[in-house]
């Protein structure tokens, strides 16, 4: 209980935060210029669109993110509120967990909001008649109607949920390593830190393709263990289905969405709880 | 504080996650190679690609780095700066290989845009690689067999893309529309293959008939309905009237004069007997064209000259002054780039072909030339034979070449 009040107070002053909410609307206006740019025929559009759009959820996120949750523990002690939270009968773990949670319900208030204009907007450029002569030819032998269009704009839809709800996750992690850190490191060094991480593990394909030239072994098992220790952003790339999701993949795209949530988590959690424990012994 | 027995348990927490965390890694490792193409894979194109295109497809922004750079393909393309555009959309399919419209239109690019006959072969080649990323898809297929169809008038090349187009689907995972089996149609007919051609509107007239009967008052499925039933009539009714043409054969007595009338251009100026509005191919090319055939792109644009026109004919006359001294294009392009003219010897060709005229002109000839003759250029090919009622007829064409010096061009 008190985690989640403490959760829920967090929540509150972070959207109360105007750095948030500029980024927020600089998305969202993103979003909506990105149905400028020119194009050959609706699909073009559509592919386009998707490709942007995922792109700004997740790099207008992750600065949500990180910058929301860099500041969470070091403004309290910066302040000293912190004292008279912890003078009251609310144990550490609660306070550390409260605070990450309010990060993350601020993180899933933002991506939800962004995911709305771009269902909108996805929907709108999906779910529409044909435009070209080579549609309406095409279109004879399907039927093409209002429930056709209809069908297709919620496909559409399906995959702009599945995309931002394995965003979130990757996000949510994020958001556990950068709580994580601000307990050791100012909040600079920290968006730094966390940035670096974001980008290496993003790179981990070319990691692993790095450590199987290497010769020596020692290095090799180095660069292995640093391969499986630091998280797999890589992994939570599914935009490729999500732009071509008419490309046949060996794995279940919906199974595998919901396999790389579970490892956010999971590795999150562990995150967390490395955090519960040094926040246990730090000296406030 | 944590008690103790807590903080055992923490660590236990930490300990066992970490390891799930790992397992679940090399699990999604594995995975994920679906998503996204391995760097260091055995003839991986990746592997070979430049820094720029390879930092976007590692870094899971290759969609829309793709995206964007088709955005500023398109803005060259608008602009008329064509010269970077063959880069930039091999760059694109490099970062990307599923964009379908941009293999598509860079092909288009290629074989029609840039007015450069060598360039041709180029777009074929790259429809031909977004065919092998995207196999299930039809657009690629339908594309390539286009191509062969409209430019390299090679009939039963485009049969073979457009036979295999019938059997994909569109992007969203329908059946491939409707005109694609009305184009594998057209080109049965116009590669001589008659008897083909009527099976191939039978079966569109049966499913157009299936799609219409479904729902009457769709106006697609209308028109393509009677789009089958039409073409099926003409086709059979053609056989019958076309076999009484093809009994008085017509002498083309077909000449043709070529004059150097300035540095690299020539014209070509002649007669033909046949109907008006027939049209001739006036093509200039290498002596020994065919040593260009296993060269690389560049050695070709290097060293290849090679232009066709297709020209009018009008009370039987024809005129075409071939000029190699401009950019066809008008990109701003030196004429040597396009036309290099580093052979000694050019053949200079004029032809007739039956299969490449209007209907109502091979109504006159036949599909296959059957209703045409000349004393000194027919030519009999019985390698692109057709099929007309049950018997093969050879192609009957007529051809005039001469050979030119290079100094009679420059």
């Amino acid at each position: 209980v008190n985690t989640l009040v403490i959760a829920r107070n967090t929540m509150g002053d972070a959207l109360r935060k105007r750095v948030l909410l500029v980024f927020l609307l600089i998305a969202v206006v993103m979003l909506f210029l990105s149905l400028m740019l020119a194009y050959f025929s609706a699909r073009e559009q559509l592919v386009t669109f998707k490709s942007v759009a995922f792109v700004v959820i997740l790099i207008f996120g992750a600065l949500i993110s990180i910058t929301t949750s860099i500041f969470l523990i070091p403004n309290e002690i910066e302040k000293r509120t912190i004292y008279s939270v912890l003078s009251k009968p609310v144990n550490r773990w609660e306070f550390f967990m409260g605070k990450f949670l309010g990060g993350a319900f601020t993180l899933l208030i933002t991506v939800f909001l962004m995911m709305l204009v771009m269902a909108v907007v996805v929907f709108m450029i999906s779910a529409r008649p044909p435009t070209t002569a080579g549609d309406v030819m095409g279109g004879a032998q399907t039927a093409v109607n209002t429930a056709d269009w209809f069908a297709r704009g919620m496909r559409e839809l399906a995959l702009v949920l599945r995309g931002c709800a394995v965003i979130y996750f990757q996000l949510f992690l994020l958001t556990a390593i950068s709580t994580t850190l601000s307990l050791f490191l100012t909040p600079t060094v920290n968006f730094s830190l966390t940035a670096l991480l974001f980008i290496v593990g993003s790179f981990q394909d070319l990691l692993a393709a790095w450590t199987r030239r290497y010769e020596f072994a020692v290095t090799k098992w180095l660069a292995t263990a640093f391969y499986y220790v630091t998280p797999h952003f890589q992994d939570f790339n599914i935009m490729a289905n999500l732009v071509h999701p008419e490309v046949p993949l060996k794995v279940s795209p919906v199974i595998y969405a919901v396999q790389v949530s579970a490892y956010g988590v999971v590795y999150a959690m562990l995150v967390l709880l490395i955090g519960v424990l040094s926040f246990d012994q730090k000296e406030v | 504080m944590l008690s103790s027995k807590q903080r055992q348990s923490v660590y236990v927490g930490i300990v066992v996650l970490f390891l799930a965390s790992v397992v679940m890694a090399a699990d999604l490792g594995v995975k994920h190679h679906e998503y996204l193409p391995s760097v260091d894979a055995p003839g991986s194109t990746l592997a070979q690609t430049p820094f720029q295109a390879l930092v976007p497809a590692i870094l899971g922004t290759r969609e829309i780095m793709a995206s964007l750079l088709w955005i500023r393909t398109d803005d060259y393309f608008h602009r008329g700066e064509y010269r970077p555009i063959i880069r930039l959309v091999k760059l694109i399919t490099t970062i990307d290989p599923h964009q379908i419209d941009v293999y598509a239109t860079g092909a288009w690019h290629m074989s029609y845009n840039f007015m450069d006959k060598r360039l041709i072969r180029e777009g074929l080649e790259f429809l031909a690689d977004g065919v092998k990323n995207n196999p299930n898809i039809y657009d690629l297929w339908f594309e390539s067999g286009y191509t062969h169809m409209d430019k390299t008038h090679d009939f039963p090349a485009a049969i073979r893309w457009y036979k295999d187009a019938i059997t994909k689907k569109t992007t969203e995972g329908k059946p491939a529309p409707m005109y694609v089996g009305f184009q594998l149609a057209h080109a049965y007919e116009k590669a001589g293959l008659i008897d083909e051609a009527v099976k191939q509107w039978e079966v569109n007239l049966e499913r157009t008939n299936e799609v219409y009967n479904k729902n009457q008052r769709d106006f697609a499925a209308m028109q393509n309905h009677g789009v089958a039933m039409n073409n099926l009539k003409m086709t059979k009714w053609r056989i019958g009237d076309r076999r009484d043409n093809a009994s008085d054969q017509a002498d083309t007595q077909l000449d043709f004069t070529v004059k150097r009338i300035g540095p690299r251009r020539l014209m070509v100026e002649g007669t033909i007997n046949v109907l008006d509005l027939s049209r001739v191919l006036v093509t200039i090319r290498d002596k020994n064209a065919h040593q260009w055939d296993d060269k690389d792109i560049d050695t070709r644009l290097a060293n290849q000259t090679l232009e066709w026109d297709s020209v009018q004919v009008r009370g039987g006359k024809f005129k075409h002054e071939l000029k190699l001294n401009v950019d066809p294009a008008d990109m701003g392009r030196a004429a040597e780039e396009i036309y290099p003219l580093k052979s000694d010897e050019y053949e200079l060709s004029v032809q007739f072909n039956p299969r490449t005229q209007a209907v109502f002109i091979q109504d006159r000839y036949g599909w296959n030339g059957e209703g045409l003759t000349d004393q000194r250029y027919l030519k009999i090919d019985p390698s692109r034979a057709g099929v007309v009622e049950g018997k093969t007829v050879p192609l009957r064409y007529v051809e005039k070449v001469v050979t030119l010096k290079k100094s009679d061009i420059m």
